[in-house]
């Protein structure tokens, strides 16, 4: 069992010097999210009465395509430098692998997201330092990038890969994208914690079973 | 092939005990909304018409795209038995 | 004449025949409905429509799960074939679901958790079928499809509960299916004899489809031989 997290967090940090060197994954991220913001913006026209409604769909519609970007930049990066290949012949099991990659992802994404909310927040004239929000970007984040590591290692062995990950991956986190747009809209308002429990419930059973399934098809996925 | 054949068996099984319950699960849910009262039970012909239509059409379509595939089969099957016969004669 | 192609005409003629049964039920025996009128006999196609396509994700699930345990080819043959039979008939569930909604709600669509659900539904199967054409072919191609056959199953019961949960947050928006009218049993008779229809047509599409994939792949593997003879 020590072998185990040894090996994650010896991938994670490999992951995680090799992104502040180059800063590539959490700067895409951050400017798409930031764009998308403003462009939702544009589009919408929110007058101060409908920011509530429309201000935690805006959010998490820019989190999750920015996400989406961010998974698909990091395994390109990964294939590119064949550093998959090369981790592959060694003898990490593929759990390991797989953990290691989420807790980079979750990392970078988190990081772009904390920073992408206080301009949220004043773009949108709200004050998001709520702990109910910073408790649901945590919980979606990971059912996230649980089901997105899986499916970015499926769709970069595909074609046309940019577009087959958010095929992929959109429908399947249908649920927890609704739950955290209902519970961030709530936390928003200053609901109270009860309130939100149903919908961090949804999201906390989303992300174990996502977590469990993936890591057993992980390995299903990098049989070579 | 055994394995699929006997699988679909098993699942069939399953399936007719699953389609009572399921179908009347199904039919309790019946929407039971609005059209105004006393309004004429014909009105609504030209849906039923297009609900058939497309049933239809769209199976024919499925029928004519499988047997399209199953005709560029049988001429691959053709191209390789010649490739094969061509090989043989020239080494024979 | 072998004992599977006995079988195959044999359902064949049978569904033909409950085909024919179920339209003269449909359109002759069945009383119009009171309220809805003659559009409610959309409902004996809509919901054997929609049984048949979610029996054919069942299908796709258990070839999936098959697949990655036994790796024998005949799951995948099963799982691919029933995919792309279900997603026919769910677009058709989806199309004369429309066509009911737009003479009964007033509306082609509503964010209803059922119409939502199928909608995503939909979307995950049809990603299904993308994701065989572009992935590499053979074994690693079914090895991914098998993952998302079995993600694909499990997610959809969450997807409704969460979708149904939303949409009771918004009251107001709730236009669509509520209460429960009780069947008259002849209208109850005319839609299980559909269930049976398309239930049957449905396994005589996956049989026709999966000896046509298994013809394929034979070919595939003839191929390849003759290239390495080559």
């Amino acid at each position: 069992m020590t072998g185990f997290w040894a090996t994650v967090s010896a991938l994670v940090w490999k992951d995680i010097r090799a992104e502040l060197r180059t800063k590539d994954v959490v700067i895409s991220v951050l400017t798409f999210a930031l764009l998308s913001l403003v462009i939702f913006n544009f589009a919408l026209r929110p007058s101060p009465q409908v920011i509530p409604i429309v201000a935690p769909g805006v959010l998490w519609v820019a989190f999750t395509f920015a996400g989406v970007l961010g998974l698909t930049r990091t395994f390109v990066l990964e294939k590119d430098r064949g550093n998959l290949e090369g981790l592959l012949l060694t003898p990490t099991s593929r759990e390991a692998i797989y953990v290691g990659k989420m807790l980079g992802s979750l990392v970078f994404m988190l990081v772009a997201e904390v920073v992408v909310l206080p301009l949220f927040a004043v773009l949108f004239n709200l004050s998001p330092f709520r702990p109910g929000l910073l408790l649901v970007m945590l919980l979606t984040t990971i059912g996230f990038t649980a089901v997105g590591t899986l499916f970015s290692a499926i769709a970069i062995n595909t074609r046309s890969r940019e577009i087959m990950l958010p095929m992929l991956l959109l429908p399947l986190v249908v649920p927890v994208i609704i739950a955290a747009v209902v519970a961030s809209g709530t936390a928003l308002e200053g609901g109270s914690w009860s309130e939100m429990a149903k919908w961090l419930q949804l999201i906390a059973v989303f992300d174990v079973l996502a977590l469990v399934f993936s890591a057993f098809a992980f390995e299903q996925v990098l049989q070579e | 092939m055994k394995y699929a054949l006997k699988a679909l068996m098993v699942v069939l099984a399953l399936g007719a005990a699953l389609i009572l319950g399921t179908a009347s699960a199904m039919a309790q849910e019946l929407p039971d909304v609005a059209a105004a009262p006393g309004s004429d039970p014909e009105a609504n012909l030209p849906y039923l018409y297009a609900v058939y239509t497309v049933t239809w059409v769209a199976f024919f379509a499925y029928l004519v795209y499988l047997s399209q595939r199953q005709r560029d089969l049988r001429r691959q099957v053709e191209e390789l038995r010649r490739a094969l016969a061509e090989k043989e004669s020239q080494q024979g | 004449m072998s004992t599977n192609t006995m079988v195959r005409n044999g359902l064949l003629v049978l569904s033909g025949a409950m085909m024919l049964l179920s339209l003269y039920l449909i359109f002759r025996w069945v009383p119009t409905e009171k309220n809805l009128g003659v559009s409610q006999r959309i409902f004996y196609f809509h919901v054997p429509l929609a049984w048949a396509g979610f029996l054919a994700f069942f299908f796709v699930m258990v070839g999936s799960v098959g697949y990655l345990w036994k790796r024998t080819d005949g799951w995948d043959h099963m799982a691919y074939s029933a995919v792309e039979i279900g997603v026919l008939f769910t677009t058709l569930m989806l199309i004369t679901g429309i066509l009911w909604a737009k003479p009964v709600w007033e509306v082609w669509w509503t964010w209803d958790p059922r119409l939502t659900t199928s909608l995503i539904l939909w979307l995950i199967y049809v990603a299904y079928l993308m994701l065989r054409a572009y992935s590499p072919r053979g074994e690693q191609g079914a090895r991914y499809a098998a993952v998302l056959g079995i993600a694909g199953f499990f997610d959809v019961p969450i997807v409704y509960l969460s979708i149904h949960w939303w949409r009771t947050v918004h009251p107001e928006a709730v236009v669509g299916p509520a209460a429960t009218s009780n069947l008259y049993s002849a209208m109850f008779i005319t839609l299980m004899i559909s269930v049976v229809t398309f239930t049957l047509l449905f396994i005589c599409l996956l049989l026709e489809r999966l000896s046509l994939r298994r013809s394929e792949h034979e070919l595939e593997a003839a191929r390849d031989l003759v290239e390495t003879l080559r």
